[in-house]
């Protein structure tokens, strides 16, 4: 199996490993960022083609900004006024007796206010948050994904819980 | 105003450690106790209705292979042969010479590979178990081979080149191909190029990037993403592949012989293994089947897991 010595972005099974380690993150990256409406699995592929077409001038360790970058780029370019929907997913009905109908409800009213809010965040508050409370990562992380500093990425979750609490709360 | 200052600071930071997942359990009581808490808390549990779809990287993945293939590559991962085209790749073929020219067989054991160059500096890589026959006489003008079991095959550009298996022949005029024919199945993947295949009375061509196969009454015409077998790295690669010829394969790869317990042969396998630890082969076979092994010197032996 390949040492490190041949470690290179060129051979397909080393190639392989980076799918299957930075696929789901560039896709969720694109989908907390920007929305459904891109087809983040699209933009997946399209990163890697051309990571492949340039696997001679990428050296492994460098991959991974590669891909983050161009992502983000490729996604930009195909950018044009469009609304982003983060739909969020119906709760199905549990059958727990002491939901009242009027819980479920409100429930559902708050989602909706959710949602709106988080459309209102920047696209660089909102990817942060949501990698952060919905995929668990840690601020570290998000900033070696979002190529900036911790501190901008504290920042920026900071900025984005407070409001999203004043746009649901009506504060 | 300093003290209210440093009491927002002293809020924020506590939120954010709170975000980070970095509170000890002192520092969450008090988290607990500001005012907004309830509302952060429900924030966060209602976040999970927001998650992205659910990502499957392995399907992604073929689906990109896919891609790349119709990609056109400009360059080789093969750094050979520059100048030249054709790789051919010659399945099992007896080939029995009749003139007195001659005769030359190069054979691959099991558990080995190996290497060598036809008079015209065409390359010929022979996997486990195979070996090929040619007669060097005319070579240039007359390029004929007979091939058992697996090979790949960099064709120098010249006259027509053929390779003869007992299932059938292929010949190009340069391309990069490699044909497997193994008892009854029958494969030929085309790499770069163009290859004409001959299998039983049916001629077809086949272009750069797809793979014919054939066995019992199956025949399918698949693409390939892949630039050269995977052999050549080590790695045995199936898809849908009667289980009966994985197991042949990891005979001939390891030197050993597999008894017990096979599944039926029409069982079809889609995995891989690594050709350097027989471990972890066996596992990646058995494994997917519900089998278990033991291993005895050369011998191996299969037995069904009970539940």
């Amino acid at each position: 199996m390949p040492t490190p010595l041949f470690k290179n972005v060129c051979d397909e099974q080393f190639f392989s490993k980076l799918y299957e380690q930075y696929s789901k993150d560039l896709h969720d990256f694109i989908y907390y960022k920007y929305g459904e409406s891109f087809n983040p699995e699209d933009k997946v592929h399209e990163a890697f083609i051309k990571l492949w077409q340039n696997c001679k001038s990428v050296a492994p360790e460098k991959a991974k900004s590669f891909l983050f970058t161009v992502i983000n780029n490729i996604t930009l370019n195909d950018i044009k006024h469009q609304k982003v929907v983060l739909k969020h997913q119906q709760s199905k009905p549990k059958h727990y007796t002491n939901e009242s109908p009027q819980f479920l409800m409100e429930e559902s009213e708050y989602l909706e206010k959710y949602q709106a809010a988080l459309a209102k965040l920047s696209e660089g508050q909102r990817v942060a948050f949501l990698l952060n409370r919905v995929e668990g990562k840690r601020h570290k992380e998000i900033a070696e994904m979002l190529n900036i500093s911790r501190k901008a990425v504290e920042k920026r979750i900071y900025t984005a819980l407070e409001k999203l609490r004043e746009e649901i709360d009506g504060i | 105003m300093l003290y209210k200052q440093k009491l927002i600071m002293k809020k924020k930071n506590l939120i954010s450690k709170w975000l980070n997942f970095n509170l000890s359990d002192e520092e969450l009581e008090a988290f607990n106790e500001l005012d907004a808490s309830s509302s952060y808390h429900r924030i966060d549990r209602a976040a999970k209705h927001f998650k992205a779809p659910d990502f499957d990287s392995y399907a992604s993945y073929e689906n990109l292979k896919s891609k790349l293939g119709s990609q056109k590559k400009t360059r080789p991962l093969y750094t050979y042969i520059s100048a030249i085209a054709a790789v051919l790749v010659v399945a099992f073929g007896l080939f029995y010479i009749l003139n007195t020219a001659v005769e030359h067989q190069f054979l691959a054991e099991n558990s080995t590979t190996t290497e060598f160059k036809l008079p015209d500096n065409s390359e010929v890589i022979l996997n486990a178990g195979s070996d090929i026959t040619y007669t060097d006489k005319d070579w240039s003008r007359n390029r004929n081979l007979k091939l058992n079991g697996e090979a790949f095959f960099k064709v120098a550009k010249g006259e027509k080149f053929t390779v003869v298996t007992q299932e059938g022949s292929v010949s190009v005029l340069g391309t990069q191909f490699r044909v497997n024919d193994r008892d009854g199945y029958f494969e030929v993947t085309c790499y770069e190029g163009l290859v004409h295949v001959s299998h039983k009375g049916k001629e077809l061509d086949l272009p750069a990037g797809n793979t014919f196969r054939v066995f019992g009454n199956t025949t399918m015409n698949e693409e390939t993403a892949l630039a050269k077998p995977s052999w050549l790295e080590n790695k045995s690669m199936f898809k849908s592949m009667p289980y009966n010829l994985v197991i042949a394969e990891l005979e001939r790869q390891f030197d050993v012989k597999i008894a017990g317990d096979l599944t039926d042969s029409s069982t079809l396998f889609t995995g891989s293994f690594s050709n350097l630890n027989l471990n972890t082969a066996l596992q990646a076979i058995t494994i997917p089947l519900n089998l278990s092994y033991t291993i005895n010197g050369k011998n191996v032996v299969f037995k069904i897991n009970q539940q």
